[in-house]
């Protein structure tokens, strides 16, 4: 077979190879995205090497009350501690986790007017357990989300950098009603009322997997 | 079988295929690192939401007639007269959610009586019937301006008051008892709150 003859051939042939590469590029590719770590492995080894994917988890347990019990009659100037937990349980590590809180209900105990009404929460980290019963640290305590009109935290809000596998965060949220004056006068409230309000509050804690790695060995 | 020759390699060759192929080829790559890229870099998230319910009390009380149900707005003392004296026997109740620590009375007058010329008295753990009190009486005074009856009302809870003047009263002037409560009459006001 003479060049002419065999160059077609091989330009075919190298042409299905660049297919076949590049389909095999899009397909290893999308695997490799499923895998929820991003995690890749190279093996020339014979034997099938297993790959995992790491899983992110995030899980909430209340501490003492937590969020099981409803908050009621709150007055303003009244503050409201509530411990929870946050565990990272998947083997992955998680990192930038935010909160969230959007609202149902009336608009006076989230959202500000013409003065400062409405509730407003604060987050704080304590690096052991919080002792529900008392709001107290034993350890070291840090401010992670300074006192914030709940109607403003509809946008993510940072709470912390990373949350490794297997490691724990102890937050306490503090709930408060600005104090105000409000004169009811023969039953009736003043027009503008935080008085007999009532609200839904959807907390969310959101975090998203560490960095992507490149692992050699 | 004579072995098989493999086409012969060209160093540093240009890669083959029509221009197009090679922009399809292209093209895929880049949207796979576009499908991975995201993926990969942090589009993994977990997320836990957990919901509070959250209701604020409220704090008011009212002035009604004796042992009649509350109502809002303001009372007019119903006089009873006898002789040259008159007095008007009247509950506050408190019809919020709060225990309160007080409630402010004030006494405004329409007419040419002065709010001067009555006097108030609470019947503390009991009722009146007629001048007596059956529980234990405590001077509220002379409502005037406002005065605070400081008296812990539990949500619900009424206060027996009696109002008197020594003045004849019908068809001369309309007293009407007001009844405020403000935040610090409220349990758990902060000191020097408001």
């Amino acid at each position: 077979m003479d060049q002419e003859q065999q160059e077609p051939t091989a330009r075919r042939w190298t042409r299905g190879r660049r297919a076949a590469v590049a389909v095999g590029t899009v397909a290893g590719l999308t695997v490799a995205s499923v895998v929820l770590a991003g995690l890749t492995a190279t093996t020339t080894s014979p034997v099938p090497q297993p790959v995992d994917g790491g899983e992110l988890v995030l899980t909430l347990d209340d501490v003492g009350t937590g969020f099981s019990t409803a908050v009621t009659d709150l007055a303003p100037g009244d503050v409201v501690l509530r411990h929870v937990r946050l565990d990272s349980t998947g083997s992955l590590d998680g990192a930038d986790l935010t909160l969230t809180v959007t609202s149902s209900g009336d608009a006076a105990l989230v959202t500000d007017g013409a003065s400062t009404r409405a509730l407003t929460l604060a987050v704080n980290g304590c690096d052991v357990a919080w002792d529900a019963g008392t709001g107290t640290c034993a350890g070291t305590a840090s401010t992670l989300l300074a006192a914030t009109t709940v109607g403003l935290l509809t946008t993510p809000v940072a709470l912390v950098d990373e949350l490794l596998a297997g490691a724990s965060l102890h937050l306490q949220l503090v709930l408060a009603l600005p104090d105000q004056d409000e004169t009811t006068v023969d039953g009736a409230p003043p027009a503008e009322t935080v008085q007999g309000a009532t609200v839904a509050l959807t907390y969310g804690f959101t975090m998203v997997q560490r960095d992507p790695l490149t692992t050699t060995g | 079988m004579a072995p098989r020759r493999r086409p012969p390699r060209r160093a540093h060759r240009r890669p083959a295929g029509s221009p197009a192929l090679r922009r399809a080829a292209d093209a895929l790559l880049l949207l796979s690192v576009g499908l991975l890229a995201p993926l990969s870099g942090g589009a993994v998230t977990a997320r836990s939401t957990v919901v509070l319910d959250l209701s604020s009390g409220s704090w008011a009380a009212v002035a009604v007639p004796a042992g009649a149900a509350p109502t809002t707005g303001p009372l007019a003392l119903p006089w009873s007269q006898s002789g040259s004296s008159a007095d008007a026997i009247v509950d506050v109740v408190a019809t919020g959610t709060l225990a309160l620590s007080g409630v402010r009375l004030r006494l405004d007058a329409d007419g040419p009586d002065p709010v001067t010329a009555v006097t108030v008295t609470a019947c503390l753990g009991g009722t009146w019937e007629g001048p007596d009190c059956a529980g234990t009486t405590a001077p509220v005074g002379d409502l005037t301006g406002t005065a605070v009856l400081e008296v812990a009302l539990d949500p619900s809870e009424r206060i027996a008051l009696r109002a008197e003047t020594r003045r004849p009263v019908a068809n001369r002037t309309t007293f009407v008892l007001r009844v405020e409560v403000a935040r610090t009459d409220v349990r758990g006001a902060p000191e020097g709150g408001d």
